[in-house]
């Protein structure tokens, strides 16, 4: 299904689905697309609203925006529904996003769902793009290019690094192989019908995302990416929030390796990809935190600290062909130096998970919020 | 999520070979007649020459500084052979980094002919 023909718009638009757009009265009222949000939000009142703000002024207009309130004791639920979505709200906390996720489900209607959170803005075409990845039936989900909304603190500058690092070159290779690794959580359309067939969102797993994307591809789905879509989630700003991010993320991935390890030997390309990335995570992680420095202190060779910073070219170079185009390359080289910091952390996270769930055999199941 | 260490290991090295692979599978997938976005093909592959060529270059940079500049001050310090190279990046590190990238690709091979596997839940 493509989004710009007219004769298509009057095939997408729902019969008796009032067109939401929140333009002006004067300019041509958006496409309304059989498409469903769900906004999984716990005390997200400081965020929801330019979230919402973001989803009513897109090019095309979703059929129906659902904020799931789970729970909330900020006043999340009032402000949505002063923003005139349909507030759901279930009989208690369900503990995660994933369960506010599924629990929204059952309540789709349309061939389509979006999953995005209640901290995450999109560009004004982001809904658009990702919808003509469904022209493919065999697509079960696609996902787009990920960009921090605000670059101040050391761990926003590190994260935004990353991204640009990860979503220009990473995941554009990903794709071109048929094998993103992850359809990311903060910002995924999905095909209703394939996401009910699996099971929705599963709690078993921290990552839920990365759970639901090897869960499709075991399923023969074919998932994308989509990197002109663009959403900007806030990211951790501080140490304790980005702790708990990095904390789930580590352990989730873990976690998901863990069940899901046979089948992804059926995936090509992300079978070689989970392993390597498996292998860096417990070897390269322990090479770059303890041997680096171990072997420079026992041979009395300070050069072999050059290990630390002999790959920045690797890093640099995608870096700044991604934000290049956005006119933000003075930004990136300034942020440089806190991705190198972010990096570390990850690496003792990543560790601290593997020694948890791999050799202690003890599971991290608490879902904390970190953005 | 970024697993690891991003850019580092032999993660780099698989995103690297897997880019420059790119434009070889189009052409494969161009006489199979199947749908090649070049643009899309040779942009990773591009970028990981930029990134090959700034790790010659920072190599061969770092190396220059060293010998020249810093070079006197540590020739105390062990016996640094990196400070009389030309480059810093030495070949043997490439090759290793290679060779432990192959055999992780291999074992992948290995579990996927050898482990059993629950019936797959495909197909649609």
């Amino acid at each position: 299904m493509t989004v710009v023909s007219n004769a298509e718009r009057h095939a997408l638009v729902m019969p008796g689905i009032a067109d939401r757009s929140r333009r002006a009265p004067d300019s041509q009222p958006a496409l309304t697309v059989p498409v469903t949000v769900i906004v999984p939000a716990y005390n997200e009142a400081a965020s929801i609203a330019a979230t919402l703000h973001s989803l009513l002024a897109q090019t095309v207009t979703p059929a129906a925006i659902m904020v799931v309130d789970d729970g909330s004791t900020d006043g999340t639920g009032d402000i949505a529904r002063a923003l005139g979505v349909t507030v759901v709200r279930p009989p208690a906390n369900t503990g995660s996003k994933a369960g506010a996720q599924t629990f929204a489900l059952d309540l789709v209607r349309t061939p389509f769902t979006v999953a995005i959170d209640a901290d995450t803005s999109l560009a004004p075409d982001g809904l658009e793009r990702l919808l003509q990845a469904f022209d493919d039936p065999t697509v079960a989900a696609a996902c787009g290019s990920v960009l921090p909304q605000r670059v101040r603190t050391l761990w926003e500058r590190g994260r935004y690094v990353e991204y640009l690092f990860a979503f220009t070159f990473y995941k554009r290779i990903q794709e071109q192989y048929g094998a993103p690794m992850i359809s990311s959580g903060c910002f995924s359309m999905y095909r209703s019908e394939a996401l009910r067939r699996v099971g929705g969102w599963s709690t078993r797993t921290l990552a839920e995302d990365m759970d639901l994307t090897w869960t499709f591809y075991e399923h023969g789905y074919a998932v994308r990416f989509i990197d002109a879509a663009i959403c900007y989630p806030l990211e951790p700003h501080d140490f304790t929030f980005m702790r708990r991010q990095l904390r789930r993320w580590s352990h989730g991935f873990v976690q998901n390796v863990r069940v899901h390890w046979r089948p992804l030997l059926d995936v090509p390309f992300l079978r070689s990809a989970v392993a390597v990335a498996c292998w860096d995570a417990v070897i390269a992680s322990v090479v770059y935190l303890l041997l680096l420095p171990i072997l420079a202190i026992a041979l009395r060779n300070p050069w072999l600290l050059l290990g630390y910073v002999i790959d920045v070219p690797a890093v640099l170079v995608p870096v700044l062909v991604g934000a290049a185009p956005r006119r933000e390359v003075g930004r990136a080289l300034a942020s440089l130096p806190a991705f190198f910091v972010l990096r570390t952390v990850n690496a003792v996270f990543f560790l601290g998970a593997v020694w948890s769930e791999w050799v202690r055999g003890r599971s991290w199941h608490v879902y904390e919020k970190g953005h | 999520m970024t697993v690891g260490i991003p850019g580092t290991g032999i993660g780099g090295l698989f995103y690297l070979a897997s880019a420059l692979l790119l434009p070889l599978r189009g052409l494969l997938r161009r006489r199979r007649r199947e749908p090649v976005v070049w643009s899309r093909a040779l942009g990773p592959a591009a970028i990981a020459l930029g990134v090959l060529g700034g790790l010659w270059l920072s190599g061969a940079m770092l190396a220059a500084l060293l010998s020249r500049v810093l070079g006197p001050a540590f020739r105390g310090v062990g016996h640094a052979s990196a400070l009389h190279a030309s480059n810093l990046l030495r070949l043997a590190t490439l090759l290793a980094g290679i060779g432990t990238l192959s055999l992780v690709l291999a074992a992948v091979q290995v579990a996927r002919l050898t482990v059993t596997r629950p019936a797959p839940a495909r197909r649609r």
